[in-house]
């Protein structure tokens, strides 16, 4: 195995460690924030950097050539953004639910192929990686908003039907988790905003039903974002639609990435 | 021999425990006094309101009869039959308990861990402590600060109030930024305000049927009065809603909510309906963002909450005697417990 895979195998475990971890306390009800959680996941996102950096020096490019690459970096985005937002609103459990995901993201990606990196290709142009990288990027902040969303959906449910207490106290409060949310939609919805205008720069131009895709994804991320503002929508309807358009912008990659 | 003489809660009625409560501006005096008699070497002087101890150590054994009879000259008692006595590993196994907040009226609380590290310190400044107490106090520091990491015996809160309190945190975290409102000016709305208040939160707004109650209320508690009919124009600025009035029917109900959740831009609501019967209509809780528990919840979670330290203690006292047993102190003292132990065991 070459050590660039070698890397990616040990961040697939180290985010398995930080699920287990998180879910044995959760599981204990009494989850407290550790060092122990921190470290798997700061490693696992450490072990992705170097794979990323590895791999763009072999390609000379940003490393997003294939399905494999792509969910790696979408990964290691929404790692980014947690590490970001959680330190922020001091949402250590949210890495807790990040871990998971993250980890299932990395092993989706080493089931795909990964044909040997031709170096020497050099970039595509740079607006064509700027838009591939900010979207990913985009989809990184959205993931980790989805992961805020069902934490704030589950955390609602037991507020209300006053239910597990233990976990009750072991979630952050949906206050937090909500400010967190927008802010995280917000910044992705920024984020794939530049990276649009990006596909418009490109030698090449995008294929017409790859974009049309990608503007629907947009669209839904700019509606939620308008209605919250304009209406004052409830936090509640927030996380169910950061949840619902996530799963659309996950579906969307299946048309508009290289297979 | 470390001895530790006491009575608490448990052991004595009030009227004893105030009859031999020692003052804090009196600790010193008394750390003395114990330790001029003979035979004592150091002694430290616990005094709270519900438990007064003395811990002390022995070079002769004629000082626990010595001690004994400081107790009944001092406090002008002759029965001293409510105090109880623990020597050697049974006296630090007492001790960790207590800063542990094992042996407490509220099972787990903190407040006790101050107190035992007040004391100390008074004893030390007194010259009431040497090698031994010096030691058995220090250990006993990080015991409580171990069984308090290792376990849930002080997680979560046990009375209305402080249940209250953590909801509210579970809701908006940091409660810095909240604003308060009391519909009716009753005494549990006072403390569960006054709970509030002492966890950061700002700006107490009393409404009340009986306006001057409601003006004295929010001057107690540093806050304004507001005429009872524009408490449903105020729902939109406040973050945390306590109703306590006496009426007989519910006085909160959703048409007067959800025009004053659509102002509020998405923060949430918190209600809590501590009257008897219910202030707050029970359909309040379904409108999106607003959190309502009545007092039957809240009594229900400090219930769960209390019930589940008791199942912590059989750990806490796994920990608590496995650093008895470490302690150095009794590494070279063979006492009587033990060498009872290693015949029964030959």
């Amino acid at each position: 195995m070459t050590a660039e895979k070698t890397a990616l195998v040990v961040a697939t475990i180290l985010y398995l460690g930080g699920f287990v971890h998180a879910f044995l306390s959760l599981r204990r009800g009494a989850y407290r924030h550790s060092w122990t959680a921190f470290g798997l996941i700061a490693g696992g996102f450490l072990c992705q950097c170097l794979f990323l950096y590895w791999r763009g020096q072999v390609l000379g490019r940003c490393p997003i050539t294939n399905p494999f690459e792509l969910l790696t970096f979408t990964g290691w985005a929404m790692v980014l953004f947690y590490f970001i937002v959680g330190s922020a609103y001091r949402l250590s459990l949210l890495g807790a639910f990040t871990a998971p995901l993250a980890f299932l993201m990395q092993v989706a990606a080493l089931m795909k192929p990964d044909p040997p990196a031709v170096s020497g290709k050099g970039s595509p142009g740079l607006w064509t990686e700027l838009h591939a990288s900010l979207s990913l990027m985009a989809y990184g902040a959205f993931a980790l908003a989805f992961v805020a969303g069902v934490m704030f959906l589950l955390q609602d449910r037991l507020l209300k039907k006053h239910t597990n207490l233990s976990l009750l106290r072991t979630l952050p409060p949906v206050h937090h988790l909500a400010k967190a949310m927008k802010r995280l939609l917000l910044t992705g919805t920024l984020i794939l905003t530049v990276g649009i205008v990006a596909a418009y720069q490109m030698e090449k131009s995008p294929e017409a039903g790859k974009l049309i895709v990608v503007w629907i994804v947009w669209a839904a991320y700019v509606l939620l974002g308008v209605y919250e503002q304009w209406r004052g929508m409830s936090s509640r309807r927030a996380a169910w639609a950061a949840v619902v358009c996530f799963v659309l912008a996950v579906a969307s990659l299946w048309f508009v990435t290289p297979r | 021999m470390i001895f530790c003489f006491g009575l608490s809660h448990a052991t004595a009625p009030v009227e004893l425990r105030e009859r031999v409560a020692v003052a804090a501006k009196d600790v010193p005096a008394a750390v003395q006094q114990l330790t001029a008699l003979d035979g004592v070497g150091e002694a430290v002087v616990l005094s709270t309101c519900n438990r007064v101890e003395i811990y002390a150590t022995a070079g002769t054994p004629g000082a626990t009869l010595q001690v004994e009879g400081w107790l009944r000259s001092r406090f002008q008692i002759e029965d001293i039959s409510p105090f109880f006595r623990h020597q050697r590993e049974d006296a630090a196994r007492h001790l960790f308990s207590v800063v542990s907040g094992l042996e407490s009226m509220v099972l787990g609380e903190t407040e006790i861990f101050g107190q035992v590290k007040d004391a100390y310190a008074a004893a030390q400044q007194a010259g009431g402590t040497a090698r031994v107490l010096n030691k058995l106090f220090q250990h006993s520091f990080r015991v409580g600060k171990m069984v308090r990491n290792n376990t849930d015996i002080q997680r979560g809160a046990t009375s209305v109030g402080s249940v209250a309190v953590e909801l509210a945190e579970k809701i908006f975290g940091d409660l810095k930024e909240s604003r308060v409102m009391l519909l009716g000016a009753g005494e549990m709305s006072r403390r569960c305000a006054q709970s509030l208040q002492s966890r950061g939160a700002r700006g107490i707004v009393v409404s009340n049927r009986n306006h001057d109650r409601a003006i004295e209320l929010a001057s107690e508690l540093s806050g304004q009065a507001l005429h009872f009919e524009q408490w449903p124009a105020e729902a939109a600025h406040v973050d945390i809603i306590i109703s306590s009035t006496s009426a007989p029917h519910t006085v909160i109900h959703p048409e007067q909510i959800v025009p004053a959740m659509r102002r509020r831009h998405g923060r949430p609501l918190y209600i809590i309906d501590i009257a008897v019967p219910r202030d707050v209509e029970p359909s309040v809780n379904d409108i999106e963002g607003v959190y309502l528990h009545d007092i039957d919840t809240l009594e229900c979670i400090a219930g769960e909450t209390r019930a589940r330290r008791e199942q912590e203690i059989v750990r806490c006292r796994q920990i608590i005697d496995a650093q008895v047993q470490s302690l150095p102190l009794f590494a070279a003292e063979v006492s009587p417990h033990r060498a009872a132990h290693a015949a029964s065991g030959s």
